[in-house]
């Protein structure tokens, strides 16, 4: 125990000085009877509530040095002030005090202006270390935060930087809106670096390495960056890496400014050291596998503990293998060849059999069902095509031990044991294992009772509901924690910022019973005094103020914080949404909540570039009706305004090449319309010349509006009144002379649909289970003088299905039906065409169907089926999965001809199911799946077609009834799963 | 409350016969030191002086700079939760300082009121005391490493030209015989040593404002 003297570090006496004190000495005054408290100036940032709740002298008490200083302490306390200083008058009755004030200032708005980046503006606003909401004192400027931007702009190459800064005042809510104005200057340029040390390597090779000259070292210098000098400090290191020099040293001594030429000269210190050879005996395995287990290679440096891990590694590598007795050792040898002090790694591996994990046992478990157990369970028993001696290693099975014990815990198993036991030659077979992991569940704990302190009376109905180790509940340490985020979650979110949580746990008299007790220190709580929203440029205020969650006289949520904040970038036309609390450190009751909207670029513009290939292609001839394989290159330009008028709203137009298509689209977004977060608008308008139906060309400009409202999470209708007006290039379309001015007639429409789409998918990219169910109808009421009319439907229900843990069953029906209200027939640009990559693979695309009798090219329907069924599976490790499929169905001449039936009675019947079987395969990406599907359909459409040119089939020459047929082989390639 | 409300009226100008009596002197990371504080401190050590409180700017300024550093090890208290002194404890406490002044528990009251400290104001200081003397014990005696070469070097060093002075006839004690003894001083040493580098450390980074108007 140390003795009280030691205190005297702090109560050191000091020495005596002369002088005579300033100010009135307070305890004069002690014993007087306090006549006034008044507070000056008149205009206080504290209401007279929170003033009469901080002071704690009144009118007619009597005066203390001591309650006079903690008056003034508990008002600064409140945050809202920088200074005060209490007079006081001495009258023969008493004594008046008044208490001088002068409010504190808190930031509101953080501004840099001037700066190129990089350094980016959230690196700058960093660099200042002023926080949002904190107070600025002015006083002696703000030297922290313009040094911190110096040090930040000469990082980045802007070595004199200008910098001034401005202050604005708002009085009325303690604001201070702070602007920096920067003039950076010119960035500094790299100069030829200095290389000091031992670099075995020329400076030219080095320089190459660095990027810090342009065109892969024969270019001028680059200007420098922070990002630049670390990046060329890290290919450096990178480059030596290559070579094997594991422990070579480089580090950046200096970066001299030459203030005449406005360069930086880097040194670098480089020590390439000895070469190291990483060798394997015993086994082979690749070089990139080798870098990623022996970890000597990303630490570059070579001890002991790197190379016992690396043993290690590879040891699970050759087990997850079926070696599951490979043995790893390893010695360190000098390498002649490496250089002074050169070194050979040895790994030796002693892989002995391989085997075939084909058992898996859980005994023991009655608690669960063994599925809960199983799918915890990392090791896999062989099986085809993806684990064919299945996977295993010493480390799985521990880790499967951990996860089983867990699971067990987490449900008042405290004492739950588990057993592997791993059995060679299993069921007499060699180079057969089995494993079986053995369950001691132990006894099950539960809580006896529950003692919980500190909760407000008024709360604790509430918070008890939170809680899940209820008495009679099983007791576990995960429910415990569960329940103190429960607990914490609900305070924080309540206006509790400094709530805090502690349990303890004792067993209970009764065998296999806890006692637990939850003890909370609820802490002051906080409202919301205001919301000050800065930053709006062009922005209407009412947009986002219609999106707070936040509002005066609330309790201080975080909740509600982050889902404004969420609510704001959800509307996509703010770079950045900052948030803080105005004076958090004071213990005002009240607090103003500050938004800081930096409001995002207006104008992007962005280039696509891609192409199509696949059974496409063809072109005027007649002499592939059914497609040929092609290639269609297809390239794309963007432009888009974001935050239209300030409504949030975005204008975009674009524009499509391809040799089959040339589109000019304009479209119109406003996503949450008139502040429904549920709602969004959409106009779209846009031109359109398109030969993706290969039968003809057509032109086609549309206007639409359309109305999305989300019901719920999955559910949604889409209300549109679309404008067309479509007309056919008569010189492009490929069938019967006779039928042309039918086929092509010109139209004009006006259709008013609606659809509503479930969504229950678990990954729309790639879904494993639940379902997608769309309805769509239109009607085209004959309205217009190049009229058609009709009403369609289009229908499509998909769903998903686990099999087994890795077998997924995914099947889809769609359904179209068109009603023709004329007598005419639909112009070919109204009739549905279908087939290809997403509706029937036994088809290219869009060319199920009917055909024209004479030329075999596609017309179209008014009806369509399509069934598909896939299953699909991991196919090679974890990323490339294959898929075996069955489609059938096809487009119908009408809705009375739909059939299912599987033989083409002749080459003019189209009304029959096409079936299709095959196989594909799927590379996982992060877009989705990469796809490629080969297909076979036995009854893929025969038909007639024409062998000539146009001219020979208007005069009537050429060759007609020319046998066709569908290729029955199709392939398609494209990114997402078919359905 | 209401009471209280009817007469906080708001002032247009203070009256002309008023001088200041007390105002914030130096705010430490959101905590106040007033200038009662520092006079009030003064006090304090005038009384354990048995002297005449002193009020010169420099002694304000001084006495500022401690209560800065008290503030801190405050703070930090707080922060880390260490335990509080019982009230037993600081009774004793109280006692202990009496013993120290050479009073006894009644006479050290009596004088203190006549530097304007209550008994309720003395037991405050000892609770005070305490606290600091356990976050010193808790905070870095454990971090103080005191090995056997640096007691040997103690002993031969200090303790016994010391000894030898004091005392040039007498047989000096072996090492072992004081060895407890000479660990607690140095752990002593080099905790309170610790506690002052911390000190350093902790006000760099703090954020401490001086108000000059406090010390004219």
């Amino acid at each position: 125990m140390i003795r009280p003297g030691r205190a005297g570090a702090f109560l050191a006496c000091a020495l005596w000085v002369a002088g005579s004190p300033a100010f009135a000495q307070a305890e004069r005054y002690n014993g007087r009877k306090i006549l006034q408290v008044l507070l000056e100036p008149a205009d206080q940032p504290l209401s007279r509530d929170q003033i009469g709740q901080s002071l704690v002298i009144r009118p007619g008490d009597t005066f203390t040095e001591i309650r006079l200083g903690d008056a003034l302490k508990r008002l600064h306390a409140t945050g809202r002030y920088k200074d005060i200083e209490v007079d006081v008058e001495d009258t023969s009755n008493g004594v008046v005090l008044t208490f001088r004030t002068r409010p504190a200032y808190f930031l509101s708005q953080l501004t840099i202006e001037g700066v190129a980046g990089p350094p980016s503006p959230a690196v700058l606003n960093s660099a200042t270390r002023l926080d949002l909401g904190s107070e600025i004192e002015d006083e002696t400027g703000l030297p922290a935060a313009v040094e911190g931007l110096r040090e930040t702009l000469r990082a980045n190459g802007y070595m004199n930087p200008k910098i001034d800064y401005t202050l604005e005042h708002r009085t009325h809510n303690q604001e201070v809106f702070l602007k920096f104005l920067i003039e950076p200057g010119v960035r500094a340029r790299f100069v030829p670096p200095v290389f000091t040390g031992d670099p075995r390597k020329d400076g030219k090779s080095l320089i190459r390495a660095t990027g810090w000259r342009k065109w892969w070292g024969f270019g001028p210098y680059q200007p420098a960056t922070e990002r630049r000098v670390q990046d060329g400090l890290e290919k450096l290191r990178s480059s030596y890496l290559k070579r094997n020099y594991l422990m070579s040293q480089v580090r950046l001594v200096a970066l001299d400014y030459d203030a005449g030429s406005n360069t930086l000269r880097p040194t670098v210190e480089i020590n390439a050291g000895p070469r190291v050879a990483v060798r394997l005996d015993g086994a082979r395995i690749g070089r990139g596998a080798l870098r990623d287990l022996v970890p000597i290679y990303q630490e570059r440096t070579v001890d002991r503990e790197l190379l016992v891990e690396g043993q290690n590694n590879l040891q699970t590598h050759f087990q997850s293998n079926g070696y599951f007795d490979a043995k790893v050792s390893f010695r360190v040898e000098d390498n002649p060849q490496g250089g002074g002090g050169g070194q050979v790694i040895r790994y030796t591996i002693e892989q002995g059999p391989r085997y075939k994990l084909v058992d898996l046992a859980v005994n023991g478990v009655e608690y669960f069902d063994i599925e809960t157990i199983r799918e915890r369970l990392a090791i896999i028993p062989a099986r085809f095509p993806q684990y064919r001696r299945g996977r295993f290693s010493r480390a799985l099975v521990d880790r499967d031990k951990d996860a089983i014990v867990e699971l067990y815990r987490t449900n008042g198993f405290r004492d739950a044991k588990v057993e592997a036991k791993v059995e060679d030659n299993f069921g007499g077979k060699e180079g057969q294992l089995g494993v079986a992991y053995v369950v001691d569940e132990g006894r099950q704990w539960f809580v006896s009772g529950l003692d919980m302190s500190g909760v407000d009376l008024k709360l604790v109905e509430t918070i008890q509901g939170l809680v899940m180790s209820n008495p009679g509940q099983p007791f576990s340490v995960t429910a415990v924690a569960t329940d103190r985020d429960n607990i914490l979650s609900y305070y924080f979110n309540n206006g509790y910022p400094d709530a805090s949580f502690d349990a303890t746990i004792r067993d209970a008299a009764d065998p296999g019973m806890v006692e637990l007790k939850y003890s909370v220190t609820e802490g002051r709580r906080y409202f919301v005094r205001d919301v000050l929203v800065n930053g709006l440029q062009s922005t209407r205020p009412d947009l986002v103020t219609s999106r707070l969650t936040v509002s005066a006289q609330d309790p201080l949520s975080q909740s509600s914080i982050v889902e404004t904040q969420r609510r704001l970038y959800d509307l996509g036309i703010f770079a950045r949404v900052a948030v803080a609390v105005q004076n958090p450190d004071g213990r005002e009751r009240n607090k103003s909540v500050i938004m800081q909207l930096d409001e995002a670029r207006k104008y992007s513009l962005n280039f696509g570039f891609g192409a199509e290939f696949g059974r496409i292609g063809g072109g005027s001839s007649f002499t592939s009706p059914a497609g040929a394989a092609g290639f269609g290159p297809r390239t794309q330009i963007g432009l888009s305004r974001s935050n239209f008028l300030g409504l949030g709203h975005t204008l975009s137009s674009t524009l499509r090449v391809s040799n089959f298509q040339q589109r000019v689209l304009v479209n119109y977004l406003a996503p949450q319309f008139r502040g429904n977060e549920n709602v969004s608008l959409t106009l779209s308008s846009f031109f359109d010349r398109s030969r993706d139906v290969r039968t003809f060309t057509s032109t086609r400009f549309e206007n639409a509006f359309q109305i999305t409202q989300q019901l719920s999470r999955p559910n949604s209708f889409q209300y549109r009144v679309i404008f067309r007006d479509v007309s056919v290039d008569q010189n492009t379309i490929q069938v019967d002379p006779g039928l042309i001015p039918i086929y092509s007639r010109p139209v004009q429409v006006t259709v008013f649909a609606g659809s509503f789409i479930q969504d229950r998918r678990d990954d729309p990219l790639d879904s494993t289970r639940g379902f997608f169910n769309t309805i769509d109808v239109g009607h085209a009421p004959g309205v217009l003088s190049r009229k058609t009319s009709y009403t369609r439907i289009a229908a499509r229900n998909s769903s998903y299905h686990r099999l087994s843990r890795s077998f997924i069953l995914a099947r889809t029906l769609a359904f179209g039906w068109l009603y023709n209200l004329e007598t005419d027939p639909v112009p070919l640009p109204e009739r549905y065409f279908a087939g290809g990559s997403t509706t029937h693979r036994g088809f290219p695309e869009n060319q199920a169907g009917p055909r024209d009798l004479v030329t075999g090219f596609p017309i179209g329907g008014n009806s369509y089926v399509f069934h598909g069924a896939e299953l699909r599976f991991p196919f090679v490790g974890a990323n490339l999965g294959a898929v075996l499929f069955h489609d059938f169905g096809n487009v119908y001449s009408s809705f009375g001809n739909i059939s299912f039936r599987y033989r083409q009675r002749d080459r003019r019947d189209f009304d029959y199911a096409v079936h299709s079987f095959g196989a594909g395969f799927r590379v996982r990406t992060p877009v989705g799946p990469v796809r490629l599907d080969f297909s076979y359909a036995p009854n893929s459409p025969r038909f007639v077609g024409y062998r000539g040119t146009r001219a020979e089939l208007i005069s009537g020459g050429g060759q007609r009834n020319v046998p066709q047929r569908v290729n029955p082989l199709q392939f398609h390639f494209s990114i997402g799963q078919s359905f | 409350m209401r009471h209280l409300f009817a007469v906080l009226l708001m002032a247009s100008a203070a009256p002309a016969a008023a001088e200041v009596v007390d105002r914030i002197a130096v705010s430490v990371a959101g905590q106040v030191v007033t200038l009662s504080d520092i006079r009030r401190h003064i006090r304090i050590m005038a009384f354990l002086e048995r002297a005449q409180p002193e009020y010169g700017q420099a002694r304000l300024r001084q006495t500022a700079e401690l209560l800065i550093d008290q503030a801190l090890v405050r703070r930090e208290a707080e922060l880390s939760r260490y335990p509080a002194p019982s009230i037993a404890e600081i009774e004793q406490a109280v006692n202990e300082f009496a013993s120290s002044l050479g009073l006894n528990r009644q006479e050290m009251f009596a004088q203190a009121l006549n530097y304007g400290f209550s008994e309720q104001e003395m037991r405050d200081l000892a609770a005070w005391r305490l606290t600091l003397i356990r976050f010193i014990d808790y905070r870095f005696r454990p971090s103080v490493q005191v090995s056997e070469a640096d007691i040997s070097r103690y002993y031969g060093e200090v303790f016994l030209p010391r000894y030898r002075a004091r005392s040039p006839e007498a047989a000096a004690p072996s090492l072992v015989s004081v060895r407890e003894r000479i660990l607690d001083i140095l752990n002593t040493e080099l905790s309170t040593q610790a506690s002052q580098v911390w000190l350093e450390q902790t006000r760099k980074q703090t954020r401490i404002r001086y108000f000059e108007e406090a010390f004219k």
